[in-house]
């Protein structure tokens, strides 16, 4: 009995392996290769031995591969699956090495600076989806593919995001300078929020979590400008034709202030000084005016704002540049001469009250107190290291070379993550997560390409008078063939992704062999009627 | 029309005529002298080709039924007869004409081969040192 019990335990685990067979060949074969099979079986066998096992394995390989390397349509999928394989694998070992970031951030922890800007092949994620935390610089900048976005570098230095299209339209005009006076968004001092101006709302993207909120109840009119975030990041001051609001982004309750101003700075104290074309106030945080001066023509509170110590408030040549003049003196009847060439303007002011005014001497915009100097953004875009008290003014943060595509606008520092900031190399950057899944896509299609050759040859036999070895002779043609029709596909793909993206011309060559793929699975659905079966299935014995 | 001429085999007669004539492979060889005796089973192949080969050669099912694929592919081995023993199926194969041909010409080949062999050895000079039966 138990005997019996092995012997079919034994027949059952031959029919499985059988179960490899091409479906026609099986149907053909089984029964009788059975019976050959536990004649030919050790009395006491229970299982198949391991050479029986691949010996059985071999020939429904070589019966496979006989088809897979003959019939033309599954030649041409294996070719298809193959290369789809290789493009699957190279995309991702390219998102791989791009996204990957630095290692940690280093034992010195703390904010730093990059020392250029960084290219965008391939773009960053986006901060919404992908937030890193605080930023310490935000612009608008593009990629090569012509795309446009507001980029931020995290303040470690270690990461990039992006916020797509801030304005619906980033890109800046033809001759509107890009200007952070009128620039559709505003990074918070801490780097911790970012406001952008969606049509008539206001809107806070928090960069440590990713959500938007927009601020409540606040209807902002079409002239209005986001003038300043307070240190503390919970108001910003709106200008408008009508006055200046002084906005709680967190419930959207305003303080109006009736002076229009077209640049405003918060103090560390909470003091908010607003400049308008002649004037220059300074606010109590509850609104209540507690001095001023007159502002000097021609000149803005630059983005920099108030020196940490609140005594000095940085200065920059407004856009529709006045003469270009010093005060000669003190207070506020003080007459103005043209300035030499050269030299920073000083104004020290009559009330207590009042900051001191700082502008440098070229016609650059101060960013960001560092560390007792001033960060300015000159005319050519790189930014520079300036010491008021010495005149010393090196270049930290270096123009970007070899990218003609787009320039760098609205560069704002997180002023106080900027005032302890080292400047560091430029580092690879952490571009977050993947967005668009091509190499998933890619390797989705050869999967189903392996899939579909596997069914195939499971119901498609080639003559077994072709053997194997000759079969994958006869594809050596069509292998070269393939990799004829794929080098000038391959020669455009390099020839363009020189200036433009690479990643998005893996996506052009992936989807194209994608088409292929899908193209040949329908070819092989038409062949398989036509394809005639060596082996009449219906022979078995029972 | 011709795929149903021999049982259990349909041929693409086109792929056959492509193909060239090609030697025979070794368990191809030793089936088709193991048929040449007359009309034979699976298990009879086996059991008969360890003979033929005093037990250097054990084939196995799947390369036996691989080698009478191909062979009854290119018609030089036939269905027999069919028949069921313990309720299990049994076919019978022969050797066509052209197999028996193809056989004699393999052999004759083979032969002529080892006919070299040995009379170069002799010209040497008598069996090689270790290789015992020489004359």
């Amino acid at each position: 009995m138990t005997d019996e019990g092995s012997g079919e335990r034994l027949e059952r685990r031959y029919r499985r392996l059988l179960r490899a067979l091409p479906a026609p060949q099986r149907a053909a074969r089984e029964e009788e290769m059975v019976a050959v099979l536990l004649q030919a079986a050790t009395p006491s066998q229970s299982r198949p031995t391991v050479s029986e096992a691949a010996d059985l394995l071999a020939l429904a390989a070589r019966s496979r591969l006989r088809c897979l390397f003959v019939d033309p349509v599954a030649r041409l999928g294996v070719a298809v699956a193959m290369l789809l394989t290789i493009a699957a694998a190279v995309a991702a070992h390219d998102v791989a090495a791009s996204r990957t970031g630095t290692e940690e951030p280093s034992a010195t922890a703390g904010p730093v600076l990059p020392d250029r800007f960084p290219a965008w092949d391939p773009p960053p994620a986006r901060a919404d989806r992908s937030p890193a935390g605080a930023a310490s610089m935000a612009y608008l900048d593009g990629d090569e593919d012509g795309a446009h976005f507001l980029v931020l570098i995290g303040a470690e230095g270690t990461s990039a995001r992006q916020v797509p299209d801030p304005t619906g339209s980033t890109a800046a005009p033809d001759g509107v300078p890009a200007d952070s006076t009128n620039s559709p968004f505003l990074l918070a001092p801490d780097g911790r929020q970012l406001a952008v101006r969606r049509g008539h709302s206001l809107q806070v993207l928090d960069l440590t979590n990713g959500r938007t909120r927009t601020v409540p109840g606040l209807e902002l009119a079409n002239s209005a400008r986001l003038l300043a975030w307070s240190l503390d990041g919970t108001r910003i001051a709106v200008g408008s034709a009508t006055g200046t609001d002084v906005v709680d982004v967190s419930n959207g309750f305003a303080v109006h202030v009736t002076e229009a101003a077209t640049s405003a700075a918060f103090a560390p104290d909470g003091r908010l000084a607003l400049a308008g074309r002649t004037r220059l106030d300074v606010f109590r945080a509850d609104g209540r005016r507690i001095g001023g001066d007159t502002m000097l023509p021609g000149w803005d509170i630059a983005a920099a704002g108030w020196s940490p110590d609140g005594r000095i408030l940085a200065l920059r040549r407004a856009q529709d540049s006045s003469p270009d003049v010093v005060p000669t003196g003190t207070g506020t009847t003080t007459p103005y001469q043209r300035r030499p060439a050269g030299q920073p303007i000083v104004h020290i002011a009559a009330e207590g009250d009042v900051p001191a005014l700082l502008a440098p001497p070229d016609p650059s915009a101060p960013l960001a107190w560092n560390r007792g100097r001033l960060l300015l953004e000159s005319d050519s875009g790189s930014v520079t290291s300036w010491n008021p008290v010495t005149g010393q003014n090196d270049t930290v943060i270096r123009t970007r070379e070899g990218v003609y595509c787009c320039t760098i606008a609205s560069l704002q520092l997180a002023t106080n993550v900027a005032a302890r900031a080292r400047i560091v190399p430029l580092d690879a950057l952490d571009r977050g997560p993947l967005g668009p899944f091509w190499p998933l896509v890619a390797a989705l299609f050869s999967v189903a390409a392996l899939v579909r050759g596997w069914w195939y040859t499971r119901t498609h036999l080639v003559h077994p008078t072709t053997s194997v070895r000759a079969a994958v002779l006869r594809a050596v043609p069509w292998a070269l063939a393939a990799t004829a029709a794929g080098l000038p596909v391959g020669y455009f793909y390099l020839m363009l992704s020189y200036p433009l993206g690479r990643e998005a011309h893996l996506l052009h060559l992936t989807t194209a062999l994608a088409a292929a793929a899908a193209y040949t699975f329908g070819r092989s659905l038409g062949r398989a009627r036509t394809w005639r079966p060596l082996y009449p299935a219906g022979r078995a014995a029972r | 029309m011709e795929a149903h001429d021999q049982p259990g085999y349909s041929v693409e007669r086109s792929i056959v005529a492509a193909m060239p004539i090609r030697r025979l492979q070794e368990p191809s060889f030793l089936v088709l002298t193991a048929l040449a005796r007359g009309p034979q089973h699976g298990y009879g192949v086996l059991k008969d080709v360890e003979e033929i080969s005093a037990g250097a050669v054990k084939l196995r099912v799947g390369t036996l039924y691989g080698a009478l694929d191909r062979l009854a592919s290119e018609g030089l081995v036939e269905l027999d007869a069919e028949e069921v023993v313990d309720s299990r199926l049994r076919r019978y194969y022969r050797l066509t004409a052209a197999g028996a041909q193809r056989l004699e010409a393999e052999a004759m080949r083979r032969r002529s081969q080892v006919e070299v062999a040995l009379s170069r050895l002799r010209g040497v000079g008598g069996p090689l040192p270790g290789t015992g039966t020489a004359s």
